[in-house]
């Protein structure tokens, strides 16, 4: 049915590498129904996927370990929470941290008491620690303090939480990292790839997430309880639902965007791939615009509970409630003409948008197009995954001349750069020996640009093309690069982009203006993350699966696992 | 995945590399200080430690570019030593040893002098690392006519690089050295002939062709598949992979600390 649908329409033209891959915009992102946390909730339950907490042995200190377990019946997955007693000046989201309130590792397959007791060994020292293939995930969490106590406070004394308050933060505890992929020693991808449950990316990170909000909560009742147990009561499931997990990411995540272009080839040409669909609609349904002017509102909502420090962002937040209200005008069907009765109305939309509208509105407003067409674009989330083994190798037969024509053709942006100049120059990305932290360096200040990571693609094409220009043009890559194998990386580079255009970020990731959160909202939009609370430029916080059911309301009648993202209108 | 299978990871006894390495170590080591490394490493006491295929590609990437090799080609050698390690084809022990064997000032002698087969070293034996790249590099142009290479030091690491392309099993390549064959894409392989051979240090030709593997049965007893698990590495040696990854780090200061991660706000409520 819905590869039907999909044949049926006619897709408009992909909005240009040139236009989409650019920071400014890539750093307004926000999620989709497309994004993994979402694919990976609507799977869960099509699938009918069974949870648990099978365990809970943790003491009123509020130290010890919970266990929630999630199966298909075909494959199990248990999450192995350790709770701790950290003392509050220990308590930091740096990866430089050591102890945290809680750690924890998503187990494939069922721990025995053994395993355990292995884990608890491990997991609380995180990186320090010894993971092995059985372990997918490892993360650990600290409190949102002032939310927990006032959680602690209000149950045990037989209330309930502050609604505002809850809002105002959105989270008990916060994850400052999530790792997976073989790190540490955990399970390589590839042990799970073939998994019709993992299928996509990060979704066995975002499964980890998931239940790690259970854990949150159940933490706190249990503190709750245990302050006072003749008193103590259990939080009210719609505030509860209205707690997502907080999340601390700093500049780790930048590079992976840039080391993956493949992948992020295919996460933007799929969400592009669902925007065009839509726009090639020739008619909105009532019942789509109808969904569409309520997204509106609760978007309205949703940004009056968007809270940050960063004044920038504050600004942009403010435009943004603006541009929304803007946007509620437009769509009215009171209006002359009605946009409605246009043809293609939602191309006519996403058009009024990018002339009328801020680029932090233009990006919602594609998410919101999308939002109340699923039967369209759905499919589209089982996309997200690529082989990225296949545009690995460097084809050395290319000549000299095809080489030039790439860059050319794709690199117009970073030529036009003059990188003698410093503030295209300024930045340096390289990891700190302490814990491996990806770091950014001021390079006329700084010690350390010997050992720069090779993340500056404008600049080392740039060179690259200028070398080349010296070369004859028959010859081949091959030859080249025996000879001057310090262009081998922006070779692979320039013939990747060459084949995946949205693979390279069009922004020189060195100059002075760079800001690095804006490659961090990218990753975390398509995660399925909201509320971009920046920190400083390279550091971000967000929340995740925020009003989303619980594990245990996953079935509940009534609930529709895919309408959580925007808050609820008011009864 | 149990203690048992994971020692048949290494065809190189590993307790015998080990050693040897160590003694290596111990005359030419630079001294870089251990205790200002940060380690990925597992906290163990025992001699070995498990790492996955991930951190072999990770590490020995960094390694790469930390004796002195440009960052594409770590990023090559990253590959290479993971398809290898899930082959079972040669361990870390080796892949040390080599890294810590390249001298950027001897390059132009052990790099092939041109495209033509065979290939061949302007000095003595060809580096297996460069000499891999060039061959993934040129597969097209081997799936079309055969490739042979002169003295060549480590062959095995060859197909590391070859193992990186975009081969089928339609479109398969098969490795001849002394007395042992490797036929291979990128999700199969089938070794024939003498299995000692495997470990050479050099030979004196090797030779690279295209080959139907669709036709190979799935049963036979040689094929191999890559595996699925961590693979078993002395502590030692990973160390000493490490010391040379750790060249691609800036050491710690409190301005790095604090700016360089940009973490200046509070981060504790």
């Amino acid at each position: 049915m819905q590869e039907k649908l999909a044949e049926e329409v006619t897709m408009t033209p992909l909005r240009s590498p040139e236009k989409v891959m650019r920071l400014a915009r890539m750093g307004s992102f926000h999620q989709t129904r497309l994004s993994f946390m979402r694919a990976l909730l609507r799977y869960l339950k099509k699938e009918q996927w069974q949870f648990k907490r099978t365990e809970w042995e943790i003491d009123d200190k509020g130290v010890g370990h919970g266990i929630y377990v999630a199966s298909n019946g075909q494959y199990t997955y248990s999450l192995v929470c350790f709770a701790h007693d950290l003392p509050p000046e220990k308590r930091s989201d740096r990866v430089i941290a050591e102890e945290w309130d809680a750690t924890f590792a998503l187990y494939d397959g069922t721990p025995t008491s053994e395993e355990i007791e292995r884990l608890r060994g491990n997991i609380p020292k995180q990186e320090a620690g010894y993971c092995q293939q059985t372990e997918l995930v490892l993360a650990r969490a600290n409190r949102s303090v002032r939310l927990f106590e006032h959680v602690v406070d209000r149950l045990s004394n037989g209330l309930q939480p502050d609604q505002d308050m809850i809002d105002s933060v959105g989270y008990l505890m916060r994850t400052s990292a999530v790792y997976g992929n073989g790190k540490f020693g955990l399970g390589d991808r590839e042990r799970v790839s073939d998994r019709p449950e993992f299928i996509g990316a990060f979704r066995t990170e975002l499964l980890a997430v998931w239940l790690i909000r259970a854990f949150t909560t159940d933490i706190v009742e249990h503190m709750a309880w245990v302050a006072n147990p003749h008193k103590g009561v259990k939080m009210d499931p719609m505030l509860k639902r209205r707690l997502g997990v907080g999340n601390s990411t700093g500049l780790g995540m930048a590079p992976f965007l840039l080391l993956h272009p493949a992948l992020i080839h295919r996460w933007i040409t799929t969400r592009e791939k669902a925007l065009a669909r839509v726009c090639g609609l020739l008619s909105a349904t009532p019942e789509t615009e109808k969904q569409f002017s309520d997204l509106v509102r609760r978007m309205i909502i949703g940004v009056d509970n968007w809270n940050t420090v960063d004044q920038t962002q504050q600004n942009r937040i403010i435009e943004l409630r603006q541009d929304l209200l803007k946007l509620q005008r437009h769509i009215d069907p009171e209006n002359q003409p009605n946009i409605w009765q246009s043809l293609k109305p939602w191309k006519q939309l996403i058009d009024w948008t990018d002339r009328e509208l801020s680029l932090e509105a233009q990006e919602l407003a594609v998410s919101l197009v999308i939002e109340p067409h699923g039967e369209l674009v759905d499919d589209l989330s089982d996309e997200m995954g690529i082989d990225e083994a296949q545009y690995f190798p460097i084809q050395g037969g290319q000549t000299i001349g095809e080489l030039r024509t790439n860059i050319e053709e794709h690199y117009q942006w970073a030529l036009k750069l003059d990188y003698e100049e410093k503030s295209e120059s300024a930045r340096f990305w390289y990891v700190s020996e302490e814990k491996l932290e990806p770091r950014l360096g001021e390079r006329f200040d700084e010690p350390g640009a010997d050992k720069e990571q090779p993340l500056a693609f404008g600049r080392d094409v740039a060179i690259l093309y200028r070398e080349l220009a010296e070369i004859d043009a028959n010859q081949k890559i091959a030859v080249f690069l025996l000879q001057k194998p310090e262009h081998r990386h922006s070779v692979r580079r320039v013939q990747t982009t060459a084949k995946l255009p949205y693979a390279e970020v069009q922004d020189n990731l060195i100059s002075s203006i760079m800001r690095p959160i804006d490659l961090l909202r990218c990753k975390l939009s398509f995660f399925g993350a909201s509320r971009f609370d920046p920190r400083s430029d390279r550091w971000v916080r967000i929340t995740m699966y925020q009003h989303a059911p619980f594990p245990d309301e996953l079935y509940q009648e009534g609930m529709d696992v895919d309408d959580w993202v925007y808050p609820p209108l008011p009864c | 995945m149990s203690m048992t299978g994971s020692i048949r990871l290494c065809l190189v006894d590993p307790c015998a590399a080990a050693q040897t390495l160590t003694t290596l170590i111990r005359i030419i080591s630079n001294f870089i200080i251990l205790s200002k490394m940060s380690s990925n490493a597992p906290l163990t006491t025992s001699k070995y430690g498990f790492f996955s295929l991930n951190q072999i590609d990770q590490t020995c990437r960094k390694a790469a570019k930390g004796v002195g090799l440009p960052w594409g080609a770590a990023d090559d050698i990253g590959k290479a030593a993971r398809w290898l390690s899930a082959y079972q084809l040669t361990s870390v022990p080796q892949i040390v040893e080599l890294l810590r064997a390249y001298k950027h000032d001897n390059y132009e002698n052990v790099i092939p002098q041109n495209l033509v087969s065979p290939l061949q070293a302007k000095q003595g034996s060809l580096n297996p690392l460069m000499t891999g790249m060039v061959l993934s590099d040129l597969i097209d142009q081997i799936i079309d006519e055969p490739m042979a290479t002169g003295k060549l030091d480590y062959p095995i690491f060859t197909a590391g690089f070859l193992g990186q392309t975009a081969l089928t099993p339609e479109k398969a390549v098969c490795l001849k050295w002394a007395d042992v064959v490797l036929v291979f894409h990128r999700d199969a392989l089938i070794i024939e002939g003498s299995l000692g051979d495997l470990e050479l240090t050099s030979c004196d030709s090797l030779h690279c062709e295209r080959i139907d593997f669709s036709t190979r049965h799935h049963d036979e007893p040689n094929l191999r598949r890559p595996i699925m698990g961590s693979v078993k590495v002395a502590m030692d040696v990973w160390q000493e992979l490490e010391k040379l990854a750790h060249h691609t780090y800036v050491e710690a200061t409190e301005q790095s600390r604090q700016a360089g991660a940009g973490a200046g706000l509070n981060d504790n409520d």
